[in-house]
């Protein structure tokens, strides 16, 4: 395994020098920094200022050096407004992965969880059901999402939180639901009879709604801060509070950014998901285990889940390298100061050379890295390949 | 085989069907037969002719989209069906290892713990050691040089005959009363054949199983079985004896099935297919599901009445051809092929 | 009072007229200011601050501006009306002693300190005058200029964004112990009134370079104190540091309190403020860039003003948005057409003028601005805009299409109508490429509009398409007509530039020898009278010569959630936060 690693690695390096290389030249040639200098008052000033800041009167062999010398230092120059580039990359990147974290967890704990279910009970209502959300979901333009979740998910919540209380039409909704999960829950197995199921689910359904009334009284005449945010990882006013109140507020804005990303990534991991296990059910040594009387439950995660695993995990982990390079769309629409958004700034209106470089290697780091965890990921989960 | 052997399994009027979009394929139909302990019962026929299904719908391991009737009864206990028994016996009394070796045994688990699976699935409260020591046993039973080290190999790190032979082992770990072996031998080169026969057949010395044994080859099953069932078009054509099957063929699929075979053409007769294809087993043709391939076929053969094509001859002996005795009364069955074999055989 | 609910037209025209009666005296407005009421007030910004020096190259930015309008001190500031306005908080007195040489005094308040506690005084003016004079040029190490040598250009010790007016000035001499300042020009310069605007507190330079006294220094040349004391200025208060209070400092009702980056900048009264107090007690900024966003963000009560460019989408999203304030203003920047002189065709007045006779001037505000500003009319003055008080309508026979006279002023001058129904002369068909920008629906729609109409007259226009004409097609001169916008100014100094023979920015190579005396009077005449008499006349000569066309003001929209009084747009490149403090809750 650490000489997979190690193997891994040395390849890796090469590889990134020459990419690194790549880019630079590709950068150098993608547009002109001083473009938006030229109309300017002072330009004939402030295009020697920045040339001389970007070396740009030098040969490009000698701009790279110059750029990767630095670069080996952790110093990645500023950028075409004279900040430095290093910290705004590490919070972009921090940002980026707190909600590229949470969301990819929650995209893929659901995702496998509905895509597992899908394939155990292949054809049923519930693989209908979830084929058809997961390709709504894959259909559905990114942007189009994020506005009908802040309008729904924030506008309408923070103000259902002004003035809080459940209405009829919720009781019956929420009931339902509960009905509905129950019945799911007690009818998992293909065994259960209808009737059975139907009086699951009326329980369901009744004790929902007495929750439901518990929590209405308990509603009754309060009033809540508007929690859930539209734009931004936190509310300045939080600023000077507690710890808690601080992450309750950062949780209530990465809410709906990491939801948004979360079903996108969804939809393809619940496919995937199904897909991958729908081969492994097929297995012989499904059936072999089936043979040797093992449970049914043992058999869907022992035998058929351990190995639909496998290729889950490397694309999650792919996935992941990939995602890093931030979501240009969901961070701009939430307006999150991520990886994507780094990016659009490096290319918005004249190019930001060392802007645009420090986003490019760090992702090409990113993948690198991802590919050797998937990599390692592979290895262990499948003992074919660590012995090879 | 003895006639005050115990009765094991007893299987009556077995018939899955499997709705497709093309229609409904009738995979087994109306499939009888009984197994005492001690048995080495063959099953043959062509791919495509049931033998896996019908041992499947035995061990309820078929999708949940067959649709399964008749009867199979365990020592008395029904199997089929979703209160049948099977569930509690399967990999402790019915046991049955497959046709790929390649694939049957999980790939990110070692041998060991498969193995061990297979035992502790069945006897909870069995501690660690003796599982252990039972598997090492099941191993050594099966052939397996250095058992114990082996139980920490992947599948992966075994040969085809090695996995068929853990495959053996992990069958056999709970003393099962009837093994199941589909097809053991098809995906492994001679040599290795031999060696897995000769194992089932020391383990079944050894644990007095009763064994049913599934595969095309008809030598192999003139080396062991004591009871022949030939299918062909998802039913029993022929059952009897390996002498019958053999020697006393009453059913041109079963001279078919045997001119085609290598290895004991008795009387240097060459070695002759049978012509055409095995039928769709969505549409039948009507009367004799053999009857387009038939040399013997007549304009009976092609109408059909109920009871007609069923198994008919002595209890130990019978037959699904109007036309048995004749059969049974050819000198060399084989041979009715060789008229055939260059004309062209047409189909409904 | 100001703003008016969004959808109701002719609600909106009355709002403007109380606008206009309410705000024509801002000082008025300060001195009956209500109650404070205090609590926070966000405002949706577009883009990011990033630097509390808004006077370099790279730190010039509306995004800038827009937080330190109320942090740091100017002399002057505009108006809701695009005046400059003296700032009774920080000055006494600024007047102009002498206009040969200009001689400007400005007297300091003496209670004005910045919120270190360090005074405002006449060396923080001295800093801005060193800083943007543009006479102090970078060293090599061998001691020579540091030049580009693609231009020859040396690169400025301090890195400001422009030298514009600073360059005039000779000195600047202090005394009362600082609060008395002296601006000796040895150029006049018109728009002296604009100077010293957004103040860098010298003391704050002076402490972190480690240099003890500036203007010393630059008195002694002593250029190795000076490099560093650029240093800092150019580099040291990038908010990429964060914000350190002993850097970040205040000489305004507010000061910066916290920021985070990407996300948000809060600005909190500024306990050392000497002026009226603010009435809000925090400001907030916070980073919105998508302006399809903005509105939603209202909605959600997450800010209170948002200021995004409207469109008929956007207008409509806050209609949906119950209680919203909305009101849409032209701005200072407009949209117009520049001729080409250098080509065969537009370098003829009779062709200028038919084509100006027939371009449909109201047609395209009516059909593609009022439906996003109701109130929006043709701009018909090159110098003035409708809401400055200079303004005067000089289009003359201009103002409307008059295609009858078109056609007459082209047989005039020989022209005579093709089979085709398009004028030709000497072999020559009066086809004409209007370049504009692409992708942009709405200046493709403005092209259709005039091709229509100037058919009509015999003119055959042809729309000419391209990413960036700045770069593909304006050097090329292979164009008669191109459609873009300006920047506008409320500084008459910096028209030259578009209008002077050979000035920096007249692309179509417009010469009018009687023109450019009047230009160089924009920038040297200290009178505001002349001044406003010679931006007339040179507007009428521009009219004459039919050289550019202006069409409209674009619109710019400010919008609040109802819960605030006191946000008043300003068209200048102040921004809306020019009196953040006088922001209040309702
Ligand atoms: N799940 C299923 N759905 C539909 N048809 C099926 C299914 N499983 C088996 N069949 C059909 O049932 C028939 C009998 O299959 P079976 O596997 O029993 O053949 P076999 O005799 O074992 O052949 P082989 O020698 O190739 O193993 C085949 O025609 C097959 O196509
Ligand atoms: S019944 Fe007829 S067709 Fe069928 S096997 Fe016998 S002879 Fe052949
Ligand atoms: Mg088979």
């Amino acid at each position: 395994m650490l000489r997979l690693i190690i193997r891994r690695m040395l390849v890796a390096i090469p590889m990134l020098l020459v990419c690194s290389v790549l880019v630079f030249v590709l950068v150098a040639n993608a547009g002109d920094p001083l473009e938006a200098l030229r109309g300017r008052p002072n330009s004939q000033q402030a295009i020697a200022q920045r040339t001389a800041t970007l070396h740009l009167n030098k040969p490009i062999f000698e701009r790279y050096w110059l750029w990767f010398s630095k670069m080996l230092h952790g110093d990645f120059g500023i950028d075409n407004k004279g900040l430095r580039i290093g910290p705004q990359l590490w919070r972009a990147m921090g940002t980026t992965l707190q909600i590229v974290l949470l969301s990819t967890i929650l995209a893929v704990c659901l995702g496998i969880a509905v895509g597992v279910i899908s394939a155990v009970r292949q054809y049923s209502f519930f693989d209908y059901s979830a084929t058809f959300v997961s390709f709504l979901f894959y259909a559905m333009p990114v942007f189009w999402f994020a506005v009908l979740l802040k309008v729904f998910g924030a506008i309408e919540f923070n103000n259902w939180l002004e003035n809080p209380g459940i209405g009829t039409v919720g009781f019956l909704l929420i009931g339902l639901l509960g009905a509905g999960f129950t019945s799911m829950l007690f009818g998992f197995k293909r065994t259960v009879s209808k009737r059975r199921r139907l009086i699951a689910g009326i329980a369901g359904f009744a004790g929902t709604v007495l929750v439901c009334l518990l929590v209405d009284r308990f509603l009754a005449d309060r009033t809540y801060f508007r929690w859930i945010g539209t734009v931004n990882t936190t509310d300045p006013r939080f600023a000077h509070q507690g710890f808690w109140p601080r992450l309750g507020d950062h949780l209530g804005h990465l809410l709906l950014p990491v939801t948004t990303l979360a079903v996108i990534s969804y939809a393809g991991y619940s496919r995937f998901t199904r897909a991958s296990m729908l081969e492994t059910l097929s297995a012989d040594y499904v059936r072999t285990a089936r043979a040797k009387g093992v449970s049914e439950r043992a058999v869907i995660f022992k035998h058929a889940f351990r190995t639909a695993l496998i290729p889950i995990v490397t694309v999650v982990a792919l996935d992941f390298g990939a995602i890093f390079g931030g979501a240009i769309i969901t961070e701009t629409v939430f307006s999150i100061q991520g990886m994507g958004k780094l990016f659009r700034e490096a290319l918005q209106k004249d190019i930001d050379p060392n802007k645009a470089m420090a986003y490019l290697i760090v992702t090409a780091i990113n993948v690198v890295v991802f590919n050797l965890i998937a990599d390692i990921i592979y290895a262990k989960l499948d003992p074919r390949i660590r012995h090879e | 085989m003895s006639a005050d052997s115990e009765l094991l399994l007893e299987v009556e009027h077995l018939t899955v069907d499997f709705p497709t979009d093309d229609g409904v394929v009738h995979a087994t139909r109306d499939i009888s037969y009984t197994l005492s302990r001690g048995d080495v019962l063959g099953v043959v026929g062509e791919s495509g002719s049931g033998k896996s299904v019908s041992s499947l719908a035995v061990m309820g391991l078929l999708p949940p989209t067959a649709r399964v009737s008749g009867s199979a009864k365990f020592c008395g206990q029904e199997l089929l069906g979703s209160h049948g028994a099977v569930k509690s016996l399967r990999g402790n009394k019915l046991a049955m290892i497959f046709q790929d070796p390649m694939t049957a045994l999980n790939p990110v688990y070692t041998v060991g713990v498969q193995l061990r699976e297979a035992l502790r699935v069945h006897n909870r409260e069995m501690p660690k050691r003796e599982i252990t020591e039972r598997s090492i046993d099941a191993l050594e039973l099966v052939g397996i040089p250095n058992p114990k080290s082996r139980l920490e190999s992947f599948p992966h790190e075994f040969s085809g005959g090695m996995r068929q032979r853990a495959m053996i082992a992990m069958a056999m770990i709970n003393d099962p009363d009837i093994l199941i072996a589909d097809e053991p031998t098809t995906a492994l080169d001679v040599t290795v054949q031999a060696q897995i026969l000769e194992t089932l057949e020391r383990v079944q010395d050894r644990t007095g199983a009763a064994i049913i044994l599934i595969t095309h080859d008809l030598g192999v099953i003139a080396g062991i079985a004591q009871r022949v069932l030939v299918m062909y078009g998802g039913a029993v054509v022929e059952s009897g004896s390996v002498d019958d099957i053999f020697y006393r063929t009453s059913m041109p699929y079963t001279a078919g099935l045997l001119g085609s075979m290598p290895g004991i053409h008795a009387h240097g007769s060459r070695l002759r297919p049978i012509p055409g294809s095995p039928p769709s087993l969505i549409r039948m043709p009507p009367g004799c599901s053999f009857g387009p391939r038939c040399p013997m076929v007549t304009d009976a053969c092609r109408v059909d009445a109920p009871g007609k094509f069923s198994l008919l001859g002595s209890e130990t002996h019978a037959s699904a051809c109007i036309r048995r005795d004749e059969v049974l009364a050819m000198d060399d069955a084989r041979t009715m092929f060789a008229a055939t074999y260059d004309t062209e055989v047409v189909r409904d | 009072m100001r703003t008016t609910k969004r959808g109701k037209l002719a609600v909106i025209a009355v709002g403007l007229a109380l606008v206009a009666a309410a705000c024509s005296d801002s000082k008025d407005t300060k001195t009956t200011a209500p109650p404070a009421k205090g609590g926070t007030i966000t405002y949706a910004a577009e883009q990011e601050f990033y630097t509390y020096n808004n006077g370099t190259s790279d730190g010039n930015a509306f995004a800038n501006a827009l937080v330190l309008n109320p942090v740091q001190p100017s002399t002057f500031y505009f108006d809701d009306k695009a005046a400059l306005v003296m700032s009774t908080d920080l000055l006494d007195s600024a007047e102009l002693t002498s206009t040969s040489p200009e001689t400007v005094v400005y007297k300091i308040k003496a209670d004005a300190v910045w919120s270190d506690g360090v005074a405002v005084d006449c060396k923080d003016f001295q800093l801005a005058w060193i800083s943007s004079n543009g006479t102090l040029t970078q060293q090599g190490s061998d001691g020579t200029p540091v030049t580009d040598p693609d231009s020859g250009t040396s690169v400025l010790l301090f890195n400001t964004a422009s030298t514009t007016g600073y360059e005039n000035i000779k000195s600047v001499e202090c005394a009362d112990g600082g609060k008395t300042v002296t601006a000796t020009y040895d150029k006049n310069f018109s728009d002296w009134n604009a100077l010293f605007s957004g103040l860098i507190p010298a003391h704050v330079v002076e402490a972190k370079s480690g240099v003890a006294d500036i203007a010393k220094a630059y008195a002694d040349k002593n250029m190795a104190d000076l490099a560093k004391a650029a240093e800092f200025w150019n580099t040291g208060f990038t908010a990429d540091k964060g914000i350190d209070p002993t850097v970040m400092v205040s000489a305004g009702p507010f000061m910066i309190t916290s920021f985070t980056p990407g996300e948000s900048v809060v600005l909190e009264k500024n306990p050392k403020w000497w002026g009226t107090p603010a009435l809000a007690d925090s400001i907030v900024f916070r980073l919105i860039d998508d302006a399809t966003q903005q509105p939603i963000a209202l909605q959600n009560k997450e800010v209170q003003v948002i200021t995004p460019q409207p469109n008929p989408d956007l207008l409509a999203q806050l209609e949906g948005v119950s209680g919203a304030e909305v009101k849409v203003d032209g701005g200072y920047t407009y949209e117009h057409m520049d001729f080409n002189f250098a080509s065969p065709l537009t370098k003829q007045l009779p062709v200028r003028q038919a084509f100006a006779l027939c371009l449909p001037r109201q047609e395209i505000v009516d059909k593609l601005i009022i439906p996003v500003n109701p109130s929006a009319v043709v701009v018909n003055n090159h110098f003035y805009f409708p809401f400055q008080s200079e303004y005067v309508d000089n289009a003359g026979d201009y103002a409307k299409v008059d295609i009858a006279k078109a056609k007459s002023t082209l047989e005039a001058d020989g022209w005579a109508l093709g089979s085709d129904g398009i004028y030709a002369k000497g072999g020559t068909r009066l086809s004409m490429k209007i370049a504009r920008k692409d992708p942009n629906p709405r200046r493709a729609s403005e092209v259709q509009l005039t091709a229509a109409s100037c058919k009509e007259a015999g003119i055959e226009i042809i729309d000419q398409p391209n990413e960036d004409i700045f770069s593909n097609i304006l050097p090329t001169g292979q164009y008669e007509i191109a459609l873009f916008a300006w920047v506008g100014s409320p500084l008459q100094s910096s028209q030259k530039a578009i209008f002077t023979t050979g000035g920096s920015s007249n692309f179509g190579q417009y010469t009018n020898t009687k023109l450019d005396p009047y230009l160089d009077q924009l920038t040297t005449e200290l009178d505001p009278a002349k001044l406003a008499a010679a931006a007339d006349a040179a507007d009428k000569l521009v009219w004459a010569d039919v050289a550019t066309i202006p069409i409209f003001q674009f619109p710019d929209l400010t919008a609040t959630d109802g819960t605030v009084t006191g946000v008043i747009y300003n068209p200048t490149q102040a921004g809306i936060t020019w009196n953040a403090q006088l922001w209040s809750l309702k």
